[in-house]
């Protein structure tokens, strides 16, 4: 299953040093997220990516031991961005190169 | 022309008729009433206050006598909006409270053109201070000691900001001090003009003080914010001052405004570039003139 | 006939239909036109004409500030809609079923004109009856709700509504009200629902559908003469004036097809208050012999009460000078409005169970909290 960023460009987003307030046009609300959330979602708008992808890329930038609670963790953060609108599910028809969903 | 400068009976025959029209702060207010303990109560308290017959209101407001539903022989007031009833009725005694619960109420759901974060508002050297409420705040509390004690008072509920300019405006109405802070204030302040207390509302007893005539005439100088400080009033603490960060203060201010939501990107810019342009702390106290050492060595930092 | 308007209700209509007079409005009667507009849900709406023709630099101060709170509002409002829309799809994005949007948020899709200036609180869908429960519980599982209801509510939406009880995403405010059909399951309105859906017209956004020109006008009448009780609905009837502008506009034959679905519908006598009211509120430019098209319509005594009924409830009344007859009339389309949706052996308990909350609502004064 991979993921992309929903209207990126169209998110007001001010950087406190490692703290981050960020607008969301599309549903007038203001979230605020720490460092490793906000390069997840500058990840997924550069590449549709799966968990794993995620997981590896954050785990590698923060030195973190890319482990299953990691990959769990990730996981959450996605689902929990997913309710909110910032991320969707990359559909089958429109996945670029045609990858299967598991990893 | 101001309130003081004309007779009662004047005062009370446009509350019957064509309205009473005042300014408060950027907004002119409307108000008719019948009820003659009110008209006494407002005359006391809005003195100062600078009459508007001749300019448009923005609220036109109401208070009506009726009986009460339950027991015939009581009467009860109610509170109208453009002959729209709001919320319910009340005992006759809390007529004052709910017509000033009701102006706020007004302000709150109408003003989108201005950023109504909610907090207390203060002024001195050009420089506003705000103190955002959260339970426990104490902020009108302060505020009524703090307007007397040489800042100018612009709100002790609206930070009210045009958000464009990013100044805020003085918006000076009655404050309604509760329960134990009425003795507190009476103590500390004994001088100051305050309407009778009020018992048992939804808050409690209540009673208004008028704010100080100089804010009230000075109400349309606008200022820029300097400082954003969360109050929190704890009986017999030592106070303390701390510094917070931005972001938290920015979730604060944002999560309890009155309308940072609807105004959707320009409320968000706005709050930014204010926390940007304000050193924010914490201040737990219990003593007034701790405070106020507090604020005037912050000032002088700067 | 001829209408018999207000000072104040004259002063509203004018400056609705005829913006370019706002300019020799007082400061008084801008006061006063504030409050009526507000009343009738259309300062954002006046808003959008006053910066269309050009008049904003000679509205008052004062003025302008609450106009711009009006359609700040209004636009928050829309937002807010669209964002509701949004995750109602997302929620149901695996299901395979077709969606109506309905009113305010299928006027904006639609791009009929001003429709960015329409004050719209409700989110409202049409759904096919038969998806109705799955629809129901996928949208519970993924966090709306239902508002918590008395026991008699639940029952009558469920049992005798074209709708099911409104939800509400238990993160946000917005309520969506899906329906079913378009008129209530009591009234004697029988509308075949599958032919709105066969005629419906997909949007950019392929899985939300919107009604077909002439349905979409048809509804806006059922909605302001069948399913509300009129008073203060001047909105509702300015916007069957906007749809019958821009439609008919776009397509020649429109007039023709309208009149023909109404009564194919069965619903011409309702189209035929809506063109009535339409025409002789806001001048609408309905040609003149096509209401003779629609069967059946109102008898003569039928629309002389109405005549004199719908104008007094539609408008505000003034805000400081309420009248009686204004007053009785909006009882009396009250009572009509439940009469027409109701047949009486459901419609006496309705008003007896509805006149005792009321009563016990306001002797039990304490438990609203102002700020």
């Amino acid at each position: 299953m991979r993921w992309q960023a929903n209207h990126f460009q169209a998110l007001l987003i001010e950087d406190w040093g490692e703290e981050y307030t960020v607008f969301q046009p599309d549903s007038g609300k203001t979230h605020f997220f720490n460092l490793m959330s906000m390069q997840m979602l500058i990840f997924l708008n550069q590449n549709p990516a799966t968990p794993e992808e995620i997981s590896v890329h954050l785990a590698t930038q923060f030195h973190q031991a890319m482990d299953n609670s990691f990959l769990i963790n990730i996981e959450k953060t996605l689902h929990h961005f997913d309710t909110l609108g910032l991320v969707s599910k990359l559909h089958q028809s429109s996945q670029h190169g045609g990858q299967s969903d598991s990893v | 022309m101001v309130v003081n400068q004309i007779p009662f009976r004047e005062f009370h025959l446009l509350l019957l008729n064509q309205g009473l029209r005042v300014a408060i702060g950027p907004f002119n207010v409307c108000i008719h009433t019948a009820y003659k303990p009110l008209a006494e109560q407002l005359y006391k308290l809005y003195c100062h206050y600078r009459m508007a017959q001749d300019e448009i209101a923005e609220f036109h407001v109401r208070i009506v006598t009726e009986r009460s539903f339950k027991n015939p022989f009581k009467k009860n007031v109610r509170f109208l909006l453009d002959g729209q009833s709001p919320f319910g009725s009340f005992p006759q005694e809390q007529a004052l409270a709910v017509l000033e619960w009701g102006i706020n109420l007004a302000i709150a759901v109408r003003v989108n053109h201005l950023l109504l974060l909610h907090s207390a508002v203060v002024e001195k050297n050009g420089h506003a201070i705000l103190f955002p409420a959260w339970p426990g705040s104490g902020k009108t509390t302060l505020c009524t000691v703090l307007s007397n004690r040489g800042f100018r008072l612009f709100s002790d509920e609206f930070g009210l900001m045009d958000p464009r300019q990013r100044l805020f405006l003085p918006i000076p109405r009655l404050m309604p001090l509760k329960n134990e802070s009425i003795a507190v204030i009476r103590r500390y302040l004994p001088e100051i003009v305050m309407g009778q207390s009020i018992p048992n509302t939804q808050k409690g007893t209540v009673a208004h003080v008028c704010p100080p005539e100089q804010s009230i005439l000075l109400s349309k100088q606008a200022a820029k914010a300097r400082w954003i400080i969360f109050p929190k009033w704890i009986a017999g603490s030592q106070s303390k001052i701390e510094a917070i960060s931005d972001s938290e203060a920015f979730m604060l201010l944002a999560s309890n405004a009155f309308n940072y939501e609807a105004l959707g990107a320009t409320g968000f810019l706005a709050v930014a570039d204010l926390i940007h342009s304000c050193d924010c702390y914490k201040l737990v106290y219990s003593d007034f003139d701790d405070v106020m050492d507090m604020l005037h060595k912050l000032m002088n930092e700067t | 006939m001829k209408l018999d308007l207000s000072q104040h209700s004259l002063m509203l209509v004018q400056g609705l239909i005829n913006p370019d007079s706002l300019t020799h409005y007082s400061e008084s009667d801008w006061e006063l036109l504030i409050r009526l507009a507000r009343r009738v849900k259309l300062l954002g709406r006046l808003t959008l004409l006053v910066k269309e023709h050009g008049l904003w630099n000679q509205v008052p101060p004062r003025i302008a500030s609450q106009l711009t709170s009006g359609l700040v509002q209004v636009e928050k409002l829309q937002q807010l809609n669209r964002w509701e829309l949004n995750r109602i799809l997302w929620a149901l994005d695996e299901f395979n079923t077709s969606i109506i949007a309905l009113k305010g948020i299928a006027y904006g899709l639609a791009e009929i004109p001003y429709a960015t200036g329409r004050l719209s609180v409700d989110l409202d869908l049409l759904v096919p009856k038969a998806d109705l429960a799955d629809i129901e519980s996928l949208l519970t599982v993924k966090g709306w709700r239902h508002r918590t209801l008395s026991a008699y509510d639940e029952r009558y939406y469920r049992v005798w509504s074209h709708e099911i009880p409104p939800l509400v995403h238990v993160e946000r405010e917005t309520e969506v009200d899906i329906h079913h059909t378009l008129a209530p399951l009591t009234s004697r309105l029988k509308i075949d629902t599958r032919l709105l859906f066969e005629a419906a017209i997909p949007t950019k956004d392929k899985t939300i559908k919107l009604l077909s020109p002439v349905d979409m006008v048809i509804h806006c009448a059922v909605n302001l003469f069948q399913n509300n009780e009129i008073a203060n609905d001047l909105r509702d009837l300015l916007d069957l004036h906007d749809l019958l502008v821009f439609f008919s506009v776009q397509d020649a034959d429109f007039w023709l097809r309208l009149t023909d679905r109404a009564n194919q519908l069965r619903l011409a006598q309702i189209m035929f208050y809506g063109l009535h009211f339409s025409q002789l509120i806001f001048k609408t430019p309905v040609p003149g012999k096509i209401c003779n098209r629609l069967r059946p319509r109102p008898g003569k005594l039928k629309l002389w009460i109405m005549h004199r009924l719908i104008p007094l409830a539609l408008f505000p009344q003034h805000p400081d000078k309420p009248t009686l007859s204004a007053s009785m009339a909006r009882f009396v389309l009250y009572l009509r409005s439940h009469l027409i949706r109701m047949p009486l052996y459901i419609l006496l308990p309705h008003l007896i169970y509805k006149t005792m909350r009321m009563i016990r609502l306001k002797s039990g004064n304490n438990h609203s909290h102002p700020r």
